[in-house]
Protein backbone atom coordinates (compact mmCIF):
# COMPACT_ATOMS: atom_id res chain seq x y z
CA UNK A 1 0.00 0.00 0.00
CA UNK A 2 1.40 3.35 -0.94
CA UNK A 3 1.01 6.25 1.09
CA UNK A 4 0.21 9.81 -0.71
CA UNK A 5 1.88 11.68 1.96
CA UNK A 6 4.61 10.54 2.15
CA UNK A 7 7.06 13.22 1.25
CA UNK A 8 8.91 12.64 -1.78
CA UNK A 9 11.76 13.52 -1.11
CA UNK A 10 12.20 10.31 0.70
CA UNK A 11 10.55 7.99 -1.51
CA UNK A 12 13.25 7.44 -3.47
CA UNK A 13 14.92 6.03 -0.22
CA UNK A 14 12.47 3.07 -0.87
CA UNK A 15 14.29 1.12 -3.50
CA UNK A 16 17.42 1.60 -2.09
CA UNK A 17 16.31 0.44 1.50
CA UNK A 18 14.41 -2.32 -0.85
CA UNK A 19 17.53 -3.53 -1.88
CA UNK A 20 19.14 -4.29 1.37
CA UNK A 21 19.50 -7.35 2.02
CA UNK A 22 22.12 -10.05 4.17
CA UNK A 23 24.90 -11.47 2.11
CA UNK A 24 24.15 -14.50 0.58
CA UNK A 25 26.37 -16.95 2.69
CA UNK A 26 24.83 -15.69 5.71
CA UNK A 27 21.56 -15.68 4.66
CA UNK A 28 22.64 -19.34 3.76
CA UNK A 29 24.03 -20.24 6.96
CA UNK A 30 20.96 -18.73 8.60
CA UNK A 31 18.46 -20.73 6.81
CA UNK A 32 20.83 -23.74 7.21
CA UNK A 33 21.11 -23.24 10.68
CA UNK A 34 16.85 -22.62 11.37
CA UNK A 35 16.34 -25.82 8.99
CA UNK A 36 18.60 -27.91 11.96
CA UNK A 37 16.56 -26.58 14.48
CA UNK A 38 13.63 -27.64 12.58
CA UNK A 39 15.03 -31.24 11.91
CA UNK A 40 16.05 -31.47 15.82
CA UNK A 41 12.64 -30.40 17.09
CA UNK A 42 11.10 -32.68 14.82
CA UNK A 43 13.00 -35.26 15.93
CA UNK A 44 12.48 -34.95 18.93
CA UNK A 45 8.63 -34.34 18.81
CA UNK A 46 8.72 -37.86 17.45
CA UNK A 47 10.51 -39.63 20.10
CA UNK A 48 8.02 -38.22 22.67
CA UNK A 49 5.38 -38.99 20.45
CA UNK A 50 6.39 -42.72 20.45
CA UNK A 51 3.20 -45.13 20.80
CA UNK A 52 2.64 -45.89 24.81
CA UNK A 53 2.11 -49.03 23.65
CA UNK A 54 5.50 -49.29 22.59
CA UNK A 55 7.10 -47.64 25.54
CA UNK A 56 4.94 -49.77 27.96
CA UNK A 57 6.13 -52.99 26.10
CA UNK A 58 9.72 -51.97 26.67
CA UNK A 59 8.74 -51.66 30.32
CA UNK A 60 7.20 -54.46 30.69
CA UNK A 61 9.93 -56.26 28.92
CA UNK A 62 12.74 -54.79 31.26
CA UNK A 63 10.46 -55.78 34.34
CA UNK A 64 10.21 -59.45 32.62
CA UNK A 65 14.01 -59.14 32.29
CA UNK A 66 14.49 -58.04 36.00
CA UNK A 67 12.39 -60.85 37.78
CA UNK A 68 14.06 -63.17 35.21
CA UNK A 69 17.12 -61.68 36.85
CA UNK A 70 16.39 -62.13 40.46
CA UNK A 71 14.92 -65.57 39.66
CA UNK A 72 18.41 -66.72 38.30
CA UNK A 73 20.01 -64.77 41.20
CA UNK A 74 18.30 -66.85 43.80
CA UNK A 75 18.68 -70.17 42.26
CA UNK A 76 22.53 -69.52 41.92
CA UNK A 77 22.77 -68.18 44.92
CA UNK A 78 20.53 -70.73 47.23
CA UNK A 79 19.35 -74.25 47.05
CA UNK A 80 16.10 -74.55 45.86
CA UNK A 81 14.03 -75.01 49.53
CA UNK A 82 12.35 -78.77 49.29
CA UNK A 83 8.67 -77.13 49.46
CA UNK A 84 9.69 -73.95 47.19
CA UNK A 85 9.57 -75.48 44.55
CA UNK A 86 6.53 -75.72 42.54
CA UNK A 87 6.04 -78.80 40.34
CA UNK A 88 4.48 -79.10 37.11
CA UNK A 89 1.68 -80.95 38.76
CA UNK A 90 1.07 -78.25 41.25
CA UNK A 91 0.98 -75.83 38.02
CA UNK A 92 -1.91 -77.21 36.97
CA UNK A 93 -3.05 -76.30 33.41
CA UNK A 94 -3.45 -73.34 32.04
CA UNK A 95 0.14 -72.86 30.90
CA UNK A 96 1.17 -71.33 27.69
CA UNK A 97 3.85 -72.43 26.39
CA UNK A 98 6.65 -69.65 25.09
CA UNK A 99 9.34 -72.39 24.42
CA UNK A 100 9.20 -75.60 22.10
CA UNK A 101 6.98 -78.47 23.61
CA UNK A 102 9.66 -80.72 23.34
CA UNK A 103 11.64 -78.15 25.66
CA UNK A 104 9.03 -77.56 28.19
CA UNK A 105 8.12 -81.23 28.92
CA UNK A 106 11.74 -81.77 29.45
CA UNK A 107 12.27 -79.41 31.95
CA UNK A 108 8.86 -80.79 33.06
CA UNK A 109 10.48 -84.72 32.80
CA UNK A 110 9.90 -86.87 36.51
CA UNK A 111 12.78 -86.03 38.61
CA UNK A 112 13.56 -82.52 37.56
CA UNK A 113 10.41 -81.23 38.84
CA UNK A 114 12.19 -79.24 41.31
CA UNK A 115 14.00 -77.00 38.75
CA UNK A 116 11.08 -75.07 37.85
CA UNK A 117 9.73 -72.34 39.40
CA UNK A 118 6.67 -70.33 39.27
CA UNK A 119 7.40 -66.40 39.28
CA UNK A 120 4.22 -64.15 40.54
CA UNK A 121 4.33 -61.17 37.64
CA UNK A 122 2.10 -58.23 36.49
CA UNK A 123 2.03 -58.71 32.33
CA UNK A 124 0.73 -55.24 30.68
CA UNK A 125 -2.47 -56.43 29.03
CA UNK A 126 -0.82 -55.33 25.64
CA UNK A 127 1.42 -58.64 25.73
CA UNK A 128 -1.53 -60.91 25.67
CA UNK A 129 -1.52 -60.00 21.22
CA UNK A 130 1.83 -60.97 21.86
CA UNK A 131 0.99 -64.18 23.21
CA UNK A 132 -1.67 -65.05 20.95
CA UNK A 133 -4.81 -64.32 23.20
CA UNK A 134 -7.70 -62.06 22.73
CA UNK A 135 -6.81 -58.32 23.32
CA UNK A 136 -9.05 -55.46 24.42
CA UNK A 137 -7.65 -52.45 23.11
CA UNK A 138 -9.65 -49.99 25.35
CA UNK A 139 -7.97 -51.89 28.41
CA UNK A 140 -4.14 -52.00 26.81
CA UNK A 141 -3.06 -49.60 29.89
CA UNK A 142 -4.24 -52.28 32.60
CA UNK A 143 -2.19 -54.81 33.89
CA UNK A 144 -2.86 -58.58 33.97
CA UNK A 145 -1.90 -60.86 36.40
CA UNK A 146 0.06 -63.72 35.88
CA UNK A 147 2.54 -66.28 36.96
CA UNK A 148 5.65 -67.23 34.71
CA UNK A 149 7.22 -70.48 35.00
CA UNK A 150 11.07 -70.38 34.71
CA UNK A 151 13.60 -73.09 34.84
CA UNK A 152 16.95 -72.77 37.09
CA UNK A 153 18.27 -70.48 34.33
CA UNK A 154 15.57 -67.96 34.32
CA UNK A 155 14.36 -68.78 31.31
CA UNK A 156 10.84 -68.11 31.44
CA UNK A 157 9.18 -71.20 29.55
CA UNK A 158 5.36 -70.70 29.99
CA UNK A 159 2.66 -67.84 31.48
CA UNK A 160 -0.20 -68.63 33.44
CA UNK A 161 -3.00 -65.90 33.41
CA UNK A 162 -4.55 -65.70 36.74
CA UNK A 163 -7.27 -63.12 35.90
CA UNK B 1 -16.81 -32.33 -1.11
CA UNK B 2 -20.20 -33.73 0.31
CA UNK B 3 -23.49 -34.18 -1.34
CA UNK B 4 -24.97 -31.24 0.71
CA UNK B 5 -22.10 -28.48 -0.64
CA UNK B 6 -22.74 -29.90 -4.18
CA UNK B 7 -26.06 -29.25 -3.91
CA UNK B 8 -26.13 -25.72 -2.27
CA UNK B 9 -26.64 -26.75 1.52
CA UNK B 10 -23.97 -26.47 3.04
CA UNK B 11 -21.60 -23.54 2.02
CA UNK B 12 -18.01 -24.62 0.94
CA UNK B 13 -15.26 -23.99 3.27
CA UNK B 14 -12.70 -21.59 2.81
CA UNK B 15 -9.81 -22.64 0.84
CA UNK B 16 -6.94 -22.15 3.29
CA UNK B 17 -4.42 -19.37 2.40
CA UNK B 18 -0.99 -19.67 1.25
CA UNK B 19 0.16 -19.10 4.84
CA UNK B 20 -2.12 -21.43 6.67
CA UNK B 21 -0.90 -24.22 4.21
CA UNK B 22 2.68 -23.53 4.28
CA UNK B 23 2.08 -23.00 8.08
CA UNK B 24 0.38 -26.35 8.15
CA UNK B 25 3.86 -28.26 6.29
CA UNK B 26 6.04 -26.12 8.87
CA UNK B 27 4.48 -27.68 12.24
CA UNK B 28 4.47 -30.79 10.31
CA UNK B 29 8.31 -30.35 9.74
CA UNK B 30 8.68 -29.73 5.94
CA UNK B 31 12.19 -28.54 5.29
CA UNK B 32 10.78 -26.85 2.44
CA UNK B 33 7.77 -24.84 3.39
CA UNK B 34 10.23 -23.65 5.77
CA UNK B 35 12.58 -22.07 2.77
CA UNK B 36 9.68 -21.28 1.06
CA UNK B 37 8.80 -18.92 4.05
CA UNK B 38 11.83 -18.26 4.49
CA UNK B 39 12.50 -16.71 1.16
CA UNK B 40 9.55 -14.84 1.37
CA UNK B 41 9.40 -13.09 4.10
CA UNK B 42 13.02 -12.78 5.71
CA UNK B 43 13.88 -9.57 3.67
CA UNK B 44 11.66 -7.12 4.47
CA UNK B 45 11.95 -8.46 8.36
CA UNK B 46 16.02 -8.25 7.99
CA UNK B 47 15.53 -4.72 6.74
CA UNK B 48 12.96 -3.36 9.40
CA UNK B 49 15.36 -4.65 12.19
CA UNK B 50 18.65 -3.59 10.35
CA UNK B 51 16.60 0.26 10.63
CA UNK B 52 16.09 -0.40 13.75
CA UNK B 53 19.09 -1.65 15.04
CA UNK B 54 21.85 0.06 12.66
CA UNK B 55 23.89 -3.16 12.93
CA UNK B 56 23.75 -6.12 10.57
CA UNK B 57 24.96 -8.80 12.99
CA UNK B 58 21.78 -7.49 15.59
CA UNK B 59 19.09 -7.57 12.72
CA UNK B 60 20.52 -10.78 11.76
CA UNK B 61 20.16 -11.95 15.07
CA UNK B 62 16.70 -10.93 15.10
CA UNK B 63 15.58 -12.74 12.07
CA UNK B 64 17.10 -15.83 13.07
CA UNK B 65 14.58 -15.39 16.51
CA UNK B 66 11.75 -13.98 14.92
CA UNK B 67 11.93 -17.88 12.45
CA UNK B 68 12.77 -19.68 15.38
CA UNK B 69 9.86 -18.69 17.62
CA UNK B 70 7.82 -19.50 14.38
CA UNK B 71 9.28 -22.58 14.25
CA UNK B 72 8.59 -23.39 18.12
CA UNK B 73 4.65 -22.42 17.47
CA UNK B 74 3.53 -21.42 14.37
CA UNK B 75 0.03 -21.32 16.04
CA UNK B 76 1.25 -18.39 17.80
CA UNK B 77 0.66 -16.53 14.31
CA UNK B 78 -3.69 -15.82 14.14
CA UNK B 79 -4.00 -14.44 10.31
CA UNK B 80 -6.89 -12.44 11.37
CA UNK B 81 -4.74 -10.43 13.24
CA UNK B 82 -2.13 -9.66 10.24
CA UNK B 83 0.15 -10.82 8.10
CA UNK B 84 2.94 -13.16 8.52
CA UNK B 85 5.34 -10.73 7.52
CA UNK B 86 4.39 -8.64 10.22
CA UNK B 87 4.05 -11.22 13.36
CA UNK B 88 7.73 -12.09 12.17
CA UNK B 89 8.81 -8.25 12.10
CA UNK B 90 6.90 -7.82 15.31
CA UNK B 91 9.02 -10.69 16.79
CA UNK B 92 12.23 -9.34 15.60
CA UNK B 93 11.40 -6.00 17.05
CA UNK B 94 10.81 -8.23 20.49
CA UNK B 95 14.05 -9.85 20.44
CA UNK B 96 16.30 -6.11 19.73
CA UNK B 97 14.10 -4.77 22.56
CA UNK B 98 15.09 -7.88 24.64
CA UNK B 99 18.83 -7.46 23.38
CA UNK B 100 19.49 -3.99 24.40
CA UNK B 101 17.53 -4.54 27.70
CA UNK B 102 19.62 -7.10 28.46
CA UNK B 103 22.89 -4.84 27.27
CA UNK B 104 21.47 -2.15 29.85
CA UNK B 105 21.29 0.44 26.95
CA UNK B 106 19.00 3.20 26.67
CA UNK B 107 15.88 2.42 24.53
CA UNK B 108 14.28 5.49 24.10
CA UNK B 109 11.14 4.77 23.94
CA UNK B 110 9.37 7.66 24.59
CA UNK B 111 9.59 10.23 21.99
CA UNK B 112 12.22 12.24 23.88
CA UNK B 113 13.22 14.29 20.38
CA UNK B 114 9.83 14.53 18.90
CA UNK B 115 9.63 18.34 19.93
CA UNK B 116 12.50 20.14 18.45
CA UNK B 117 11.32 23.01 15.94
CA UNK B 118 11.80 22.28 12.86
CA UNK B 119 13.70 24.17 10.43
CA UNK B 120 12.58 24.79 7.38
CA UNK B 121 14.06 23.34 4.18
CA UNK B 122 14.24 23.18 0.52
CA UNK B 123 13.14 20.26 -1.53
CA UNK B 124 16.23 21.11 -3.20
CA UNK B 125 18.31 20.67 -0.03
CA UNK B 126 16.80 17.67 1.16
CA UNK B 127 17.27 15.93 -2.56
CA UNK B 128 20.76 16.81 -2.56
CA UNK B 129 21.32 15.79 1.26
CA UNK B 130 20.14 12.08 0.16
CA UNK B 131 22.14 12.23 -3.05
CA UNK B 132 24.87 12.71 -0.40
CA UNK B 133 23.66 9.55 1.77
CA UNK B 134 23.05 11.88 4.19
CA UNK B 135 19.36 10.61 4.60
CA UNK B 136 21.01 6.96 6.19
CA UNK B 137 23.02 8.87 8.55
CA UNK B 138 19.75 11.27 9.51
CA UNK B 139 17.78 8.52 9.86
CA UNK B 140 20.24 6.64 11.97
CA UNK B 141 20.15 9.86 14.19
CA UNK B 142 16.27 9.23 14.97
CA UNK B 143 14.99 8.01 18.42
CA UNK B 144 13.46 4.53 18.20
CA UNK B 145 10.27 4.49 17.75
CA UNK B 146 10.77 7.49 14.99
CA UNK B 147 12.87 5.20 12.98
CA UNK B 148 10.86 2.61 13.21
CA UNK B 149 7.81 4.91 12.45
CA UNK B 150 10.07 5.81 9.23
CA UNK B 151 11.03 2.27 8.29
CA UNK B 152 7.75 0.54 8.58
CA UNK B 153 5.56 2.78 6.69
CA UNK B 154 7.56 5.58 4.63
CA UNK B 155 10.32 2.78 3.53
CA UNK B 156 8.51 -0.36 3.35
CA UNK B 157 5.05 1.26 2.71
CA UNK B 158 3.18 -1.17 5.32
CA UNK B 159 -0.57 0.20 6.05
CA UNK B 160 -0.65 2.44 9.00
CA UNK B 161 -2.75 -0.30 11.09
CA UNK B 162 -0.01 -3.03 9.99
CA UNK B 163 2.85 -0.35 10.99
CA UNK B 164 0.74 0.27 14.53
CA UNK B 165 0.27 -3.73 14.89
CA UNK B 166 4.13 -4.01 14.79
CA UNK B 167 4.88 -1.44 16.56
CA UNK B 168 3.07 -2.24 19.54
CA UNK B 169 0.80 0.70 19.80
CA UNK B 170 -2.26 2.42 18.37
CA UNK B 171 -2.56 3.99 14.68
CA UNK B 172 -2.96 7.55 16.25
CA UNK B 173 0.20 7.17 18.08
CA UNK B 174 1.84 5.75 14.86
CA UNK B 175 0.70 8.84 12.84
CA UNK B 176 2.12 11.02 15.18
CA UNK B 177 5.53 9.60 15.76
CA UNK B 178 5.77 9.40 12.23
CA UNK B 179 4.56 12.92 11.40
CA UNK B 180 7.17 13.88 14.07
CA UNK B 181 9.56 11.90 12.60
CA UNK B 182 9.64 13.06 9.40
CA UNK B 183 10.19 16.62 10.83
CA UNK B 184 13.10 15.69 12.53
CA UNK B 185 14.52 13.74 9.48
CA UNK B 186 13.79 16.71 7.60
CA UNK B 187 15.30 19.32 10.03
CA UNK B 188 18.95 17.12 10.36
CA UNK B 189 18.97 17.11 6.96
CA UNK B 190 18.61 20.93 6.51
CA UNK B 191 20.75 21.66 8.83
CA UNK B 192 23.45 19.42 7.72
CA UNK B 193 23.35 17.64 11.90
CA UNK B 194 24.06 14.29 10.52
CA UNK B 195 28.13 12.99 10.59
Amino acid sequence: MTHDDTPDWLRPARAEFARLQPGAEQDAALLARLTGQLRARHATAADVQEPRWLRRLAWGSGSLGAAAALVLCAVLLLDPPDGGATPMAAAGSGFIPLVPEAELRAALAPGRGTAVWLQPTELPRERLALLGLPFDAARADEFVRAELMLNPHGQVLAVRLLD
Amino acid sequence: MSWLTRLGFVAPAPAPSDDDALLARLAAGDADALALLYRRESGPVYRYALALAGDEAAALDAVQEAFAQLLRGPQGFQAGRGTLGAYLAGMARHQLLAQWRDARRHVPLDDADDHAEPTPASDARLAEAQRHDGLWAAIRRLSWPQREAIALVDLQERSYDEAAAIAGVSTDVLRTRLHRARQRLADLLATGEHP
